[in-house]
């Protein structure tokens, strides 16, 4: 099978559609993209399963038809869509291969240029009794509600800071959930000092702030209590959640003694941000660049948003956690850019497209730094463990247990290797940014981000028997008269004398 | 319908196995191999790798990202024959 391409996209969401499109616009022949779930969309455009039948579409509401229409136009541009493949490998050579597995098998394709569009994930929290069945990521209940149409439980109490925090409850409620109570980090003042921000960056999304005040005045027209300046504390319960604790925090998000509120729930939605999806990109060497607002490591690009690695190029939130509008622009520059380097564009043009591109890019990008501002995670948010907190979820390790080997330790790999921290199934995404944490923490100085787990590939967990199968891998060996000897692979028949 | 620890379970089609699991007030879906720990949804987009059910035998399938079937038969891990080990 021919698999060299023009333009490689690895991800279907928002960014990795804008790119596809326009890469295609501009006349880019051969373009694949990539992504791991049965449809396009990513996570924000997230379709419904293909059985259910919508019959109120604008009941779904903006974002469900925005999304639509964007993966409406992706399928007609003839690009090669593959979703339901799972991108476990890339490397760096005289072209980049980038490796798929699907259900036809495992392919490789090969390619001078990478989008990588893999997007952001919910953060992960430790904090005690994460681990219980019922404690769940904002984007898991979202996922269960907006898409499978199920309630993720019976009395729901949501904790998080951010825009969407307030967003997300109405969207639960609005969809049935019993809410009985919403928790946001950041003080009550943050609102009242966001509107003179926001006065400042807004240039035409006075529409956010507008809704903002109207999802509060949801809540408290529906009897939701909202408060400020708390965070879980604890989850309890023996099997699954049972009650929510939470407390006060300071502006740090440093716990406050003695304030803990105990509230009878099945249901804990957690919603602290989001952290990129960088594995790929830090597997074939992209220089990374941590910052704790963009959601954690984040790659270093150039004006072109291209990565350290040339012709590899990051777009959207893996980028640095900023939003869909922001991934859509870049989705575009990249795809532009790519189709400028390839000739299908003449200097002049692809220079005005990209002139036309940044400009929304500017402002968008402005608006968001400005809401960054106000909803800043804070580092408080990584004393939030106790020893005794699991660290590791997939291997079962607590904070203490690493602790103890950190005696003498000051690199995450070591102490993956004695503990096993890191070494299960969600290889590291659950655990890698407060396992730096504790190792900066450990070694003393300034904390910050510490060293990240290396990425290796798989960067997805998959069964060996597809990393083993040599017809899909390897090349084939040359074939002629000359060559006596035969290489079986699961596929040839048995053999022939040679005469 | 389909099962889930020989149990006969309702699903809708097309929903995902967690889905159908949360329906039918199932929400531990595995235990841990060393501590057994009860664990269930985390993040809901296949990055986590709690939400592990057995398929038709085939271990640590994600139950978020999988389509229930007709006849599907689901087990919780770890599953009988691992935890004769």
């Amino acid at each position: 099978m021919d698999e060299d391409r023009d333009l490689v996209i690895v991800g279907g969401g928002p960014a990795g559609m804008a790119a596809a499109i326009e890469a295609r616009r501009a006349g880019v022949p051969r373009v694949t993209l990539l992504d791991e779930s049965t449809t396009l969309g990513g996570q924000i455009f997230r379709r419904l399963p293909a059985e259910f039948r919508v019959e109120v579409p604008s009941a779904m509401g903006v974002d469900y038809q925005k999304g639509q229409r964007l993966i409406d136009a992706t399928r007609s541009i003839q690009a090669e869509l593959l979703p339901d493949h799972v991108v476990w490998g890339a490397w760096e050579g005289r072209t980049k291969e980038i490796a798929a597995h699907g259900a036809g098998g495992s392919r490789v394709f090969s390619a001078p240029h990478v989008i990588v569009a893999t997007g952001a994930y919910d953060r992960p929290v430790p904090f005690p009794g994460w681990t219980l069945p019922g404690v769940i990521t904002a984007g898991g209940a979202q996922a269960m509600i907006k898409v499978q149409k199920v309630l993720p439980g019976k009395r729901i109490v949501m904790v998080g800071s951010g825009p969407l925090l307030l967003a997300f409850a109405v969207q639960l409620h609005q969809l049935g959930a019993n809410l009985v109570g919403v928790f946001e980090a950041a003080p009550r003042v943050s609102l009242r000092g966001a509107v003179g921000l926001l006065g400042a960056a807004i240039r035409g999304n006075a529409s956010t702030l507008r809704s903002g005040i109207a999802y509060l005045a949801y809540l408290r027209r529906n009897g939701i209590p909202v408060s400020y300046g708390y965070a879980i504390a604890r989850a309890e319960g023996v099997e699954e959640v049972e009650r929510a604790v939470v407390r006060r925090v300071d502006r740090e998000w440093e716990p406050v003694a003695g304030s803990e509120r105990v509230i009878e729930a099945d249901t804990i939605c957690v919603g602290y941000g989001f952290t990129p999806s960088t594995e790929l990109l830090r597997v074939v060497g992209c220089e990374m660049r941590y910052s704790l607002q963009r959601g954690g490591p984040a790659p270093v690009r150039n004006g072109d948003l291209e990565t350290t690695v040339p012709g590899t190029f990051a777009v959207g939130d893996c980028a640095g956690v900023q939003g869909s509008e922001i991934a859509l622009l870049e989705g575009k520059i990249a795809g532009t850019v790519v189709a400028g380097r390839l000739g299908r564009l003449d200097r002049r043009t692809s220079r005005e497209r990209l002139e036309a591109l940044n400009r929304p890019l500017r402002t968008a990008q402005l608006f968001r730094a400005a809401i960054d501002k106000v909803f800043q995670i804070r580092p408080g948010i990584f004393n939030w463990a106790t020893d005794g907190t699991i660290l590791c979820r997939c291997e079962e390790v607590t904070f203490g247990d690493v602790k103890k080997q950190l005696e003498g330790q000051a690199d995450a790999n070591a102490v993956k290797a004695l503990t096993r921290v890191g070494m299960g199934m969600c290889q590291g995404r659950n655990c890698s940014q407060h396992l730096a944490w504790v190792v900066r923490a450990a070694i003393g100085g300034p904390v910050g981000e510490g060293p990240l787990l290396t990425a290796r590939l798989p960067v997805k967990p998959l069964p060996i028997g597809i990393i083993a199968d040599r017809a899909a891998v390897l090349p084939r060996p040359p074939s002629g008269p000359s060559h006596q000897s035969h290489t079986v692979t699961g596929d040839d028949p048995p053999p022939v004398e040679s005469k | 319908m389909f099962y889930v620890d020989g149990r006969a379970t309702s699903a809708f089609l097309g929903e995902s196995i967690a889905a159908a699991l949360l329906a039918n007030g199932v929400r531990v879906f595995r235990r841990t191999p060393r501590l057994r720990m009860a664990r269930g949804l985390f993040c809901g987009m296949g990055v986590c790798y709690e939400c592990v059910v057995a398929v038709e035998g085939r271990p640590s399938v994600r139950a978020c990202m999988t389509r229930v079937e007709a006849e599907m038969r689901v087990t919780t891990q770890p599953t009988d024959e691992a935890a004769k080990e």
